[in-house]
């Protein structure tokens, strides 16, 4: 029985083990999880209880059923054991799944996060440049604003510049005239008219004894002398005033060319009228002719024969010739070389006449080209304006004609040729 | 020569335009007529003309060019007594720095600025010439009159301003002389 009382003991600890065990899944994991497990449990213990009441039908030694309870409660012990492992695995795979999807779900918000914090910094940008656009695009305003000013400024100063250099050279033609008018003036009070009468009367007084006074009075004798000096002294007096007066009719059409070059620039209507393009050309030659002489620029002529005169406006063309010996001018100036020279060739060839200056002066490079004929484009360093070319660009096209620009670069000198029609190609804003 | 005895008066003409050179000559350099001896002895009554100052005058159409004959001038010691000085004259120097530069070597020197139109207000030439006597402003276009006034006046100044110069100098060394004696 000793045996009997060790495996009945042993079986029920192991009966208490099996429901301390339950107890302690069940607490773990839940009823849930571990209910069938355990319905399954108790069953088997119920059914070895059930058994060990059939032991003796089942003709069992004494005993034995009591081992094979024993057994079978440690094979329910084994898998519950092995259960709780199982679950333990499980559920350490499920928090780490979970963990995983923790981990992710934080990215996430993270990442969302940064791309909201980025697409508000963006968002922030596009204003900012908004903001720079509207006011790039206002500065922009400005400074066309400033460059119709600056262009509207430079034409009056150029009609300033125009206004004082007129005042300076009829001033000085004036006083050419002005000196010469007094100069008449006062020898035609020395002139000796009264002493002419009183010899004449001294003559009259003698008339009785002309013969006798004019050779043995000692004042009558000296006067066939002073009546003969007088009238070479007469002689030279006209020749002088003569040329005094040419001198003055010529500055007083010198003072009508250079108002005449001009009046142009005070919007004065074109008239059509008759010109020789030849001299025309030579007009311009002449009104510059002292600053051509002075900055030692030497004029070539080649001219074509036989060239017909043509219906024109003859200020407009004079405006722009003048223009282009200024600019001819100041290129051979500035290039600062020994031989300073223009050349004027006028040809004739399809109902037109061509009127082309080339200078040995500084050139023009040809990226200049293009701008030379822009209104306000200067490469004078001092003086100049930019509307000389421009405006003689516009007032050629208003004559039928044209006004062309040649360089072969700096330093080669530059040709400009004026093309005049033969006769005015009417214009509809004029008749 | 004596300060007071000046029998032609030399005149410097600077101005870039040669016409005005001219002007000038045919203001300045009139002759007497050839026939006043002859008319004094046979008309009594003949109305008598003042005798013209034959002035000498040269002229310069730079600046720097006028600059060169005053330096000859001075060095001939034959000086001009005045000059008249336009304001334009390209390329080179204008009037007033022509001015400045003639004063440096010959500080006796009366001007007179030429000018068309004011290039220069009062202001500007007392600012860079101080107040000074020696310049006159003459507005062109000028009246022959105006000229030769200015020429007959200012040589007149230039020559009372020698006289004292050299009556001053000559008071100073007398002074020396007698203090020496003293001694």
């Amino acid at each position: 029985m000793n045996n009997l009382n060790i495996a009945s003991i042993g079986s029920g600890l192991l009966e208490a083990g099996v429901a301390f065990y339950a107890m302690r899944l069940t607490r773990l994991y839940g009823s849930k999880r571990v209910g069938w497990s355990l319905f399954v449990a108790f069953a088997l213990l119920a059914l070895l209880h059930i058994s060990q009441f059939m032991g003796p039908w089942l003709n069992l030694a004494g005993g034995g059923e009591q081992i094979i309870y024993a057994v079978i409660s440690a094979l329910i012990l084994v898998g519950m054991a092995h259960l709780e492992s199982t679950l333990k695995q499980f559920d350490h795979a499920e928090g780490a799944e979970e963990r995983a999807n923790a981990e992710m779900e934080a990215r996430v918000k993270q990442q969302t996060s940064q791309l909201m914090r980025a697409n508000e910094e963006l968002e922030e940008k596009a204003a900012t440049l908004r903001t720079e656009v509207a006011h790039r695009r206002q500065m922009q305003d400005q400074m066309e604003q400033t460059h119709r000013e600056l262009l509207a400024a430079s034409r009056q100063a150029g009609m300033s510049e125009v206004a004082t250099g007129v005042l300076h050279n009829v001033g000085n033609v004036l006083n050419s005239v002005n000196v010469s008018a007094a100069l008449v003036a006062d020898h035609l009070t020395a002139l000796n008219v009264e002493n002419l009468a009183r010899a004449a009367s001294m003559m009259r007084e003698h008339a009785g004894d002309i013969g006798h006074f004019l050779t043995n009075d000692h004042k009558g004798k000296r006067l066939p002398d002073y009546l003969s000096q007088l009238a070479s002294h007469l002689w030279d007096e006209r020749t002088l005033l003569l040329k005094e007066i040419g001198f003055v009719r010529s500055k007083i059409e010198h003072i009508k060319e250079i108002v005449a070059a001009q009046q142009n620039y005070g919007k004065a209507l074109g008239v059509a009228e008759k010109v020789r393009v030849e001299e025309l050309v030579e007009d311009v030659l002449r009104i510059h002719a002292s600053e051509l002489l002075q900055h030692g620029v030497q004029i070539q002529r080649d001219y074509a024969t036989g060239l017909p005169e043509v219906i024109t406006d003859k200020h407009k063309a004079l405006q722009i010739l003048l223009n282009l010996i200024t600019n001819a001018k100041h290129a051979c100036v500035e290039s600062r070389q020994e031989s300073k020279r223009v050349t004027v060739r006028i040809t004739n060839g399809e109902e037109r006449i061509r009127v082309a200056m080339t200078d040995n002066g500084v050139g023009i490079p040809t990226e200049n080209l293009k701008k030379i004929f822009n209104h306000g484009f200067t490469t004078r360093k001092n003086g100049g304006h930019g509307f000389g070319l421009h405006s003689g660009a516009l007032t050629a096209k208003e004559m039928g004609g044209s006004l062309l620009a040649h360089s072969d670069g700096p330093g080669t000198g530059a040709t400009f040729t004026l093309e005049i029609p033969l006769k005015v190609v009417s214009n509809p804003s004029k008749s | 020569m004596k300060p007071t005895e000046i029998i032609a008066p030399r005149i410097l003409v600077i101005d870039d335009n040669i016409a005005i050179h001219e002007d000038f000559r045919k203001i300045l350099c009139v002759g007497n007529s050839p026939l006043g001896g002859l008319e004094n002895e046979l008309f009594d009554s003949a109305p008598k003309v003042a005798e013209r100052i034959p002035f000498r005058v040269d002229s310069a159409s730079q600046g720097q060019e006028a600059l060169h004959y005053v330096e000859k001038a001075v060095r001939d010691e034959d000086p001009y007594t005045v000059a008249f000085v336009d304001v334009r004259m390209p390329p080179g120097w204008d009037g007033v720095e022509t001015i400045e530069r003639i004063w440096r070597i010959c500080p006796e020197m009366q001007c007179v600025i030429c000018t068309a139109y004011s290039d220069y207000s009062w202001d500007e030439i007392t600012s860079r010439f101080g107040y000074t006597d020696n310049l006159l402003i003459l507005k062109k276009p000028f009246e022959s009159a105006e000229v030769l006034q200015l020429a007959h006046a200012l040589t007149r100044k230039w020559a009372l301003g020698r006289q004292v110069r050299f009556c001053l100098e000559d008071l100073a060394l007398t002074e020396q002389q007698d203090k020496t004696e003293i001694r």
